[in-house]
């Protein structure tokens, strides 16, 4: 039942309530790295969004000076051809 | 733009900046190069390599604005590619199935993307997050750090909050 699915997802992981991606990587991992790059000196600092694009997802997060891209693809590694974004 | 695909031994991904002045395949400056300003860089420690899972993940990290010296995209075309903290943050994305034939950035023969696997969207960069300080995992919460190959129950960092 994907709606079921989707809820409980959303329940469990505030903030990328994605079923993939509570499989694969914590958000604050992806944060935890993005710290570093500037003066941030706490979470509070960094913004982002996540969308999904089937089969992947995009998750960008940001702080003070520098963005994260981060492509999550419910695919494995051989299956994956090519991805391009433009910016 | 950047193309994104790993690598047939399974060691890495090629990340290729091109441009493209239309519906053709993107064309590969030669003068870019890994220290050039403005680039995209791979964060390993966010990037998967193994086979042995049924989803990838590949991260990369750039500033911002580009920087005044960028020789990566037409200065024409330089503040489309700056990005912000704000809404409305327009991408153009697009995926193939099919790898290229060589494992260089610069290699021709690209497959045209596969069919609906394109599109432009906007994302939101002005959403904040903050550290949920009194989260408590449990009841089926189980995240899962690929980095560390553990479950992301560190309940000193909890879990993340939007702030509306």
């Amino acid at each position: 039942m994907p709606s079921l699915n989707l809820l409980l997802s959303f329940a469990l992981v505030p903030l990328l309530a994605h079923p993939v991606f509570t499989q694969s990587i914590s958000s604050t991992t992806l944060a935890q790295h993005l710290l570093p790059a500037s003066n941030a000196t706490n979470l509070s600092s960094i913004l982002g969004e996540q969308v999904d694009l089937n089969p992947f997802s995009l998750i960008l997060l940001a702080n003070e000076t520098h963005v994260q891209a981060t492509f999550n693809v419910s695919q494995p590694y051989d299956e994956v051809g090519w991805i391009a974004m433009v910016r | 733009m950047v193309i994104l695909w790993p690598t047939e031994d399974e060691e890495s991904w090629i990340v290729s900046h091109r441009t493209a002045g239309g519906h053709a395949q993107p064309d590969f400056d030669p003068s870019v190069n890994a220290s050039s300003p403005g680039r995209w860089s791979l964060v390993p420690s966010l990037t998967s390599l193994s086979t042995a899972k049924d989803y990838t993940i590949v991260t990369l990290i750039r500033t911002l604005r580009l920087p005044a010296n960028q020789a990566i995209y037409p200065s024409s075309r330089t503040k489309y590619a700056n990005l912000a903290r704000a809404p409305g943050q327009r991408i153009i994305y697009a995926a193939s199935s099919q790898r290229p034939p060589f494992d260089k950035e610069s290699s021709t023969g690209l497959q045209m993307h596969d069919s609906k696997m394109h599109g432009s969207i906007k994302m939101d960069l002005s959403q904040s997050f903050i550290k949920n300080q009194t989260a408590t995992l449990g009841g089926g919460d189980t995240e899962t750090d690929i980095i560390n190959q553990v479950e992301d129950s560190d309940v000193s960092w909890g879990g993340w909050t939007k702030v509306s």
